[in-house]
């Protein structure tokens, strides 16, 4: 062991010298977590509903959601007429007891705000009237709640987690798989293979180091993702570090297993295009429950799938140990291959 | 032995002897096998056929490893660490405790007249003081086989004389030297010289012998010679 932890305090005195790489890794996934927050996060958009003969009280709850147009007093207005110009996204008319709502229809997302911001102020309405109030709502009431989370969640909430646990995914397998390069061509690794170092302990060096260097990386990432970026944390951090530190294996065993395919920092870049960007895309970033059965088995066998399931779990969910067990110990039996079978191929190039 | 890359078999029939507390010379132009045969040494590439002996112990045991120290011909040092560090690094492989790389490290870098470097990293060594650091690194576990790729390659002359002389001194302690080169009077330092000439041996001898022998006036001449006629044989088994 005192071989292994030599390799990785040898790692990690590598990326003290080198504070770009160290900036790189902190500050890069925290600006791009800021864009996504930015993009994903914007304030969901706030429609412009025209009403027709709607009670006050209705209008009132409209407008939390909706900016509305009085048009005329009768039922008698032309829904084609109004909305013609599209600087109206839709209708709402009384017709005796129902709601009649007509959707402009050629903007999903506008078309998707304008009918829960009626569905909202319907609720609303619900909940405030009394059960005997002739003007009580006109249809039946709607009951929307939420198990985890609310309706302030934004998509780059959801997303988060994912791209936390890719993050470190990522960052492991290109600087360790570069750190494997340079020693190929500059001869350490020749130097690293013809000492008393056994090939276990070689791996389980680099996995040290680089996963040290992940925890460090993710503990920061995950602190500027709280504070700074006001990102929900529903489960312990410490249970997030965890799954990280394990992703961070898979990825330095998996980075090892192929290090022999690698010779210039090209075919890294390549390796990481072919191996990681399609775990990457079937992981959870993309909701897979309507695609084909096969994608939905396939996405299963790759660890990536299961630490970001276990990050969601923790982070949105507030999932204790019991909670992602399994998919925790999925990445850990993921991890347990890897590492054996990138032994034996050090094993191998190693001729004593 | 025999080895190969793949299909192309780069030593043919090498046999050699390495006596104990001598220093042994691979003298050949480059791409003739030289580093090869330096690598199946030291267990970096595994013989095609035929075995290794080194201390006794035929190839495999681990615990033969750390008595061999082994300068590649590439620097093989991590340009991104200090000095000591790449030292401790490499000692800490090798099982030594902190203790004795303290002990250790003044008297390497004295060997190879590299003065202390403090926080300096690697990559801003001149050429020749990695040259120098790459061999404090072979000679720091103070292994009793020291196998030498090209050691003194980039030295100015003050710097490859203070090596062969420190080369000399290991070997009188005991220390057994496989040393490569392709600079025919850096070769005279050896006690025992082989002219490997594609994969072969073409003679081995002291230097003196193989100059008196060849009747030429010096060891270049004498290797010039024995390729030539090396060549001649070869025509004749073609004719």
């Amino acid at each position: 062991m005192h071989n292994a932890t030599a390799l990785a305090k040898r790692i990690l005195q590598q990326f003290r010298h080198d504070p770009r790489t160290i900036v790189m890794l902190v500050v890069a996934p925290v600006f791009i977590m800021w864009l996504l927050s930015i993009i994903l996060g914007a304030p969901g958009y706030k429609p412009t509903i025209a009403v027709v003969g709607l009670p006050d009280q209705m209008v009132t709850a409209l407008e939390t959601n909706a900016t509305v147009v009085q048009v005329g007093t009768g039922a008698s207005v032309d829904p084609a007429g109004v909305l013609s110009d599209r600087s109206i996204d839709a209708l709402v008319a009384m017709d005796g007891a129902d709601l009649q709502i007509t959707v402009e229809g050629s903007n999903a997302t506008h078309n998707r705000a304008s009918v829960s911001a009626v569905q909202q102020a319907v609720a609303t309405l619900s909940q405030t009237a009394q059960p005997d109030t002739q003007q009580g709502p006109p249809q039946a009431k709607l009951d929307i709640s939420f198990l985890h989370g609310s309706s302030e969640w934004s998509s780059f909430d959801f997303f988060g987690p994912i791209f936390i646990g890719v993050f470190v995914f990522m960052f492991v397998f290109i600087t360790s798989g570069m750190s494997l390069v340079t020693e190929r061509t500059g001869g350490t690794m020749e130097r690293l293979l013809v000492s008393p170092i056994k090939a276990w302990q070689l791996v389980a060096g680099y996995c040290i180091g680089f996963g040290v260097a992940a925890v460090i990386q993710s503990v920061l990432v995950l602190a500027a993702s709280i504070w700074l970026l006001k990102f929900p944390n529903e489960g312990q951090t410490w249970l997030v570090v965890v799954i990280t530190f394990s992703m961070a294996l898979v990825s330095m065993a998996l980075g090892l297993l192929v290090s022999a395919l690698a010779r210039t920092a090209f075919q890294v870049i390549q390796l990481m295009i072919l191996l990681l960007v399609p775990q990457i895309l079937v992981s959870g970033i993309f909701d897979l429950s309507t695609a084909p059965r096969w994608m939905q088995i396939l996405s299963q066998c790759f660890p990536i799938t299961h630490g970001a399931n276990a990050m969601r779990g923790v982070m949105l969910r507030g999932d204790g140990f019991g909670g992602i067990a399994l998919d925790l110990g999925i990445v850990w039996a993921f991890f347990i291959v890897l590492f054996g079978l990138a032994t034996l191929s050090f094993a191998r190039r190693q001729t004593r | 032995m025999c080895a190969a890359y793949g299909k192309t078999e780069v030593l043919h029939n090498i046999d050699m002897e390495l006596p104990p507390g001598r220093i042994t010379g691979l003298v050949g132009p480059s791409g003739h096998g030289k580093t090869t045969l330096v690598s199946v040494i030291v267990g970096a590439l595994r013989a095609k056929s035929g075995t290794v002996t080194v201390l006794g112990e035929s190839a495999p045991p681990r615990r033969v490893k750390s008595s061999i120290g082994f300068m590649p011909q590439a620097e093989a040092l991590y340009a991104d660490l200090t000095g000591d560090e790449n030292l401790r690094f490499f000692g800490a492989l090798y099982g030594m405790t902190a203790a004795q790389m303290a002990e250790r490290i003044p008297v390497v870098l004295k060997q190879v007249s590299l003065p202390q470097q403090g926080g300096k990293v690697v990559a801003e060594y001149s050429g020749g003081m990695q040259r120098r650091l790459s061999l404090a690194v072979a000679l720091l576990h103070e292994p009793r086989l020291l196998v030498l790729d090209e050691p003194t390659v980039g030295l100015d002359p003050a710097h490859r004389v203070a090596l062969w002389a420190t080369f000399r001194q290991l070997a009188d302690g005991g220390a057994t030297f496989l040393v490569t080169t392709h600079v025919m009077d850096e070769a005279a330092n050896c006690d025992t010289v082989l002219l490997i000439h594609d994969g072969r041996v073409l003679a081995a001898g002291s230097p003196d012998e193989l100059v008196s022998v060849s009747g030429t006036a010096n060891l270049e001449g004498a290797f010039l010679q024995f390729e030539a006629s090396q060549n001649h044989t070869e025509e004749d088994g073609n004719a």
